[in-house]
C-alpha cells in the first residue's frame, strides 16, 4: 500500500510540475473539496448567478426575456420587437456555445456579429434548440435574452471584433490570476480561447497586460488588426477587481473564475465559472498552484 | 482519511487472502493459467437446386485423446440437418426434398488439438494374432493392397530380417515412405501399389502405402484424414496413417515426417480416407473453410474450477445451462479492469476519450470482429453518421428527432457493413452485432458538440485518444491469462476497486499536462 503510493507519487515528476495546477488537483482539491456540491449550479446557471450577485449590487447585463418552455415561444417576434441589439445565450452553456449576438435590426430580422441576418423564425428555432438542451448536452435548459453590453471605448479599440472580457481567478475571495480574452475573426466574435480567442496575461496588481498567447503561440499584436496587445492598461482596473471581489464574496464558492466585461458604464459581470480552465497559467506564464498555496490553499 | 486508507488496504488484502486460501487449501490449479491455443473453424457450403431433392454430407470432427472439438453449430437454411454416426466417424447430413436456387449451409465448431507424443517400447514384438475387432485393419481395403507381391517385396526390401520389434518396423516403413516416395500435389488419390510404382504421390497415396506396408507387417493400421489448421481461408487437407499399438491409435505422418506424434495444428476430421464431402449430382457444390486462431483459458482449468468449492463458476455453470456463453461471462468479469485502464489513461496520462466507458464497450465489440475490422467499423460508423448529422444541421431540426435519424444512420451503416462483410468474405466485419449502437449515436453527437465548442482538431484528438484506449482495453479483454485469472478469482474485482480508490485521490499532474505546461515547468523561475 505504501510502496504503491510511492510509485504513484513517483509519477509526479519532474520537479517543476509541483508548481502548476493540473486538472486532477483542480477538481479534487479545489472544485470538490472547497465547494459544496449543491452550490456548484450557482455557477453553472447564468440566471442563478445573475440573481445572486445582482442582489449584492454587482452590475450584470439587463435580462430582457427568459424562455424555459416550448409554449412560451409563440410570441418571440413580438417579445423581441422593442430591441435593436441583444444577446441570446443558454443559461448553462459551456465554451460560449449557443451564444448569438445580434447587433443591428434589419428589414427582415436582425444581423449578428458575423454579418448573418437572422429572421424571427430562425431566432425562434435557436431559442428552441437551447430550451431542448442542444448546446448543454442536457434534456432541458433555459434561453436567456439579455442586453448586448456596449463595449467601453478603449476596449473597443483593442477588441473591435467582439466583446472582450477579463477572466479573474478568485481563491478565497482573493484575485490570483487574471487574463484578458480578446475575440478574433477566427473565433467569430467569441472570447473563448478554444474557439480561437487571444489570451492576454494581466498583472493583477496593475491591470497592465504583460504577454499574449494565441492558439498556443506567443503573439504581440492582434492577429487581425495589428493592435499592440502588450502594455495595455485595462481601463478602470480597480473597479474591475472590486466587481470581481464582490462577486466572489456573494457566492458560496471558494474557487471561481469571474468573467467581467467593460461596458461604457463600467465593469459588468458576465458569468462565473466553478471549473475555470487551466490555460490561464500558460497565458500568464505563471503556475497557479504555488499562488494558491500562498493564499492558504491545500498542499 | 483513516477510513479511506483502511478501506483501500482491506480491498487489497481481502482478495489476496481469498486467493491464497483457494490455492493452498482448496487446491485451485495455479499452474493451469497459461492459456491454450484454440481454433474456431467455420465451414460454408453452397449448392444449386433445380427443384430436385438434394443431400450433402460432411464428416464432423469429434473429440479424442489428442484433440478437443466442441461448440458445434449447424446452419440449415431450407435443409433438414441430421448428425449420425457412420462407422468410426460422425457425419452431418443436410437434406432437402425440393431445392430451388443457390443455397448455402454451414457448420462452425472450435477445436483444440494438442501435440501428443507416443512412446513405443523398444522391445515390443509384433503380435502373431490380433484381437478380432482389429481384423479389418489387417486385411486389404480399397486402395490399400496388402497381399500384393509388390508390397510384399517392398516390405522385404526395407526390412529384410523377419524378426523385429514394432518400433523398428514402423521406423523403417516411415523412413521408406517419407524419403523414397516424393510428395506431390495431385488431385487424384493413388492406391498403395501405384504409389509404389510411380515413386510419387500426394499425402493420400503415401498414407495408403504406409498403411498397406504396416498391415503387411501384421500391424493394424488405417488412414486418417484431417486439416492442417492455419488462420484464414486457405486450408490444407492432409492424410496420415494410424497404427494400433498398445491400445492406442498412434499417428504417423509420412509427408512432414511426424513419427508417433502430430503437431498441435493437425485436426483429425475422420478415420479412413473416404471422401469428406458427399453431395447429390449436379449440385455445383462449393465449400470454404475459415479458421481463426485464438488464445483461450485452458479447459482443464475450467473443468477443475467447476468441481472446486467457493467459485463463481458454479454460478456461471448454471448460466451456461441457460445457453449464456462462457465467453460473455469472462468478458463481463474483465469490464471493470478495462474501466480501470480507461481511468488511468484519462487521469494519469491525460488522454481524452468519448465517454468513460465507450472504449471498453467498443473493445468488447471488437472481440467478435478482431481489432482491425472493429476499429474500421467504429470509424466508419462515426464518420458516416457524422456526415449524416452534418447534413441534418442544414435542415434545422429539433434535437430528439435529429438524434433519432442519426441513430437510424448508425444502424444502417452497421447493417451495410455486415452485408458487405458477408459478400466480400470478410466475416469479421459481419460480426458487428455487438456494437453499442445507442452509445455510438451519442458519440457522434459528442463529436459534433466538441467540434463546435472546441474545434475540429480537439474532436479529432478525442477520437484518436478513444482509439488508443480501445486498443489497450482490447488487450485487457482478450487476454486469455486475465480471463483465466478472473474466472478463478473474481475477488480480484475488489482489488480493481481498490486501485480505482487510489486513482480517485490521486491529484498529480497528468502526463499530457507536463507537455501542455512544459514552458512553465522547465523554465524554472517563479515570478
Amino acid at each position: 500500500m505504501k510502496s504503491l503510493a510511492r510509485v504513484l507519487r513517483g509519477l509526479r515528476l519532474p520537479a517543476g510540475s509541483d508548481r502548476i495546477l493540473g486538472l486532477n488537483r483542480r477538481n479534487l482539491s479545489y472544485v470538490y473539496a472547497q465547494n459544496r456540491l449543491r452550490d456548484l449550479p450557482i455557477a453553472d446557471d447564468k440566471l442563478k448567478t445573475k440573481e445572486l450577485v445582482g442582489a449584492h449590487g454587482v452590475p450584470v447585463p439587463t435580462t430582457y426575456r427568459v424562455y424555459r418552455h416550448f409554449f412560451e415561444l409563440g410570441a418571440v417576434e413580438r417579445d423581441l420587437a422593442p430591441y435593436d441589439e441583444f444577446v441570446i445565450k443558454p443559461s448553462n452553456g459551456r465554451y460560449g456555445s449557443g451564444i448569438l449576438v445580434l447587433t443591428e435590426r434589419r428589414e427582415d430580422g436582425w444581423m449578428d456579429i458575423t454579418g448573418t441576418v437572422h429572421r424571427p423564425a430562425d431566432l425562434r428555432r435557436h431559442i428552441l434548440d437551447i430550451v431542448f438542451g442542444t448546446y448543454t448536452n442536457e434534456l432541458q435548459s433555459a434561453a436567456l435574452v439579455e442586453e448586448r453590453v456596449p463595449q467601453q471605448a478603449d476596449m473597443a479599440r483593442m477588441s473591435p471584433l467582439g466583446l472582450a472580457d477579463v477572466r479573474i481567478i478568485f481563491y478565497r475571495e482573493q484575485p490570483t490570476l487574471a487574463m484578458l480574452r480578446v475575440p478574433t475573426r477566427r473565433s467569430r466574435g467569441k472570447a473563448n480561447l478554444h474557439q480561437g480567442g487571444i489570451g492576454v496575461g494581466v498583472d493583477v496588481a496593475t491591470g497592465r497586460t504583460v504577454r499574449a498567447l494565441w492558439r498556443g503561440q506567443p503573439v504581440e499584436v492582434h492577429p487581425d488588426t495589428g493592435f499592440p496587445l502588450i502594455g495595455f492598461l485595462i481601463p478602470d482596473w480597480e473597479e474591475v477587481v472590486r466587481v470581481g471581489t464582490v462577486t466572489a464574496r456573494s457566492v458560496p464558492l471558494k474557487y471561481i473564475g469571474a468573467d467581467i466585461a467593460l461596458s461604457v458604464h463600467g465593469p459588468v459581470l458576465l458569468e462565473i465559472n466553478a471549473r475555470p480552465g487551466l490555460e490561464i497559467q500558460n497565458v500568464n506564464e505563471v503556475p497557479l498552484r504555488s499562488l494558491l498555496r500562498e493564499l492558504g490553499g491545500r498542499r | 482519511m483513516g477510513f479511506y486508507r483502511g478501506l483501500v488496504a482491506l480491498l487489497f488484502l481481502l482478495p489476496v487472502g481469498i486467493m491464497g486460501y483457494k490455492v493452498i487449501s482448496l487446491g485451485y490449479p495455479a499452474s493451469e493459467f497459461i492459456p491454450a491455443v484454440r481454433y474456431s473453424v467455420s465451414l460454408t457450403m453452397e449448392v444449386d437446386g433445380d427443384g430436385e431433392a438434394v443431400a450433402l454430407s460432411i464428416a464432423v470432427p469429434s473429440s479424442d485423446v489428442r484433440q478437443f472439438v466442441g461448440e458445434h453449430h449447424y446452419s440449415s437454411g431450407s435443409f433438414v440437418v441430421d448428425v449420425s454416426s457412420e462407422g468410426e466417424n460422425r457425419v452431418a447430413t443436410w437434406k432437402a426434398d425440393t431445392l430451388w436456387g443457390r443455397q448455402s449451409v454451414g457448420m462452425t465448431f472450435v477445436a483444440e488439438p494438442s501435440r501428443r507424443r507416443y512412446s513405443i517400447p523398444e522391445g515390443l514384438r509384433v503380435l502373431a494374432k490380433q484381437p478380432s475387432f482389429l481384423q479389418p485393419y489387417l486385411v486389404a481395403s480399397e486402395g490399400i493392397q496388402v497381399e500384393d507381391p509388390l508390397v510384399e517385396a517392398a516390405l522385404r526390401q526395407i526390412f529384410p530380417s523377419g524378426e523385429a520389434g514394432v518400433p523398428q518396423v514402423l521406423r523403417a516403413i516411415h523412413e521408406f515412405v517419407r524419403t523414397r516416395i516424393e510428395t506431390v500435389a495431385q488431385p487424384e488419390s493413388l492406391d498403395a501399389v501405384t504409389t509404389l510404382k510411380l515413386g510419387q504421390a500426394s499425402s493420400t497415396g503415401k498414407t495408403r502405402l504406409f498403411t498397406a506396408l504396416a498391415r503387411s507387417a501384421h500391424l493394424p493400421a488405417r488412414p486418417a484424414r484431417g486439416l492442417v489448421l492455419r488462420e484464414g481461408a486457405r486450408q490444407q487437407f492432409r492424410d496420415w496413417a494410424e497404427v494400433y499399438v498398445g491400445g492406442h491409435w498412434i499417428p504417423f505422418d509420412p509427408v512432414e515426417g511426424w513419427f508417433a506424434e502430430l503437431p498441435s495444428n493437425y485436426l483429425k476430421l475422420a478415420s479412413g480416407d473416404a471422401a469428406l464431402f458427399r453431395y447429390s449430382d449436379g449440385a455445383n457444390f462449393q465449400y470454404a473453410y475459415h479458421v481463426t486462431r485464438e488464445l483461450t483459458p485452458k479447459r482443464e482449468l475450467l473443468e477443475a474450477l467447476r468441481s472446486a468449492r467457493l467459485n463463481a463458476l458454479n454460478l456461471s455453470g448454471a448460466l451456461e445451462r441457460m445457453h449464456i456463453p462462457m465467453d460473455l461471462i469472462q468478458l463481463l468479469l474483465l469490464f471493470p479492469l478495462g474501466a480501470l485502464f480507461i481511468t488511468v489513461f484519462r487521469n494519469v496520462v491525460g488522454i481524452h476519450t468519448f465517454g468513460t466507458f465507450l472504449p471498453v464497450l467498443i473493445a468488447a465489440a471488437c472481440e467478435q470482429t478482431g481489432l482491425l475490422w472493429g476499429t474500421f467499423g467504429f470509424l466508419t460508423i462515426i464518420s458516416g453518421s457524422g456526415l449524416v448529422r452534418h447534413g441534418l444541421d442544414r435542415l434545422g431540426l429539433l434535437h430528439s428527432p435529429k438524434m433519432s435519424i442519426v441513430f437510424t444512420a448508425v444502424i444502417a451503416l452497421m447493417m451495410a457493413m455486415m452485408v458487405f462483410g458477408v459478400r466480400w468474405g470478410i466475416f469479421e466485419l459481419a460480426r458487428m452485432t455487438l456494437f453499442p449502437v445507442a452509445i455510438l449515436t451519442v458519440t457522434t453527437e459528442r463529436f459534433a458538440l466538441i467540434q463546435s465548442e472546441q474545434g475540429f482538431w480537439e474532436a479529432a484528438k478525442t477520437l484518436i485518444g478513444t482509439l488508443v484506449v480501445v486498443v489497450a482495453c482490447y488487450g485487457v479483454l482478450t487476454s486469455a491469462f486475465l480471463r483465466s485469472l478472473f474466472v478463478a478469482f473474481p475477488e480480484l474485482l475488489l482489488m480493481v476497486v481498490a486501485l480505482d480508490l487510489c486513482l480517485g485521490k490521486w491529484v498529480g499532474v497528468r502526463l499530457m499536462e507536463l507537455f501542455r505546461f512544459r514552458r512553465l515547468i522547465w523554465q524554472g523561475q517563479e515570478p
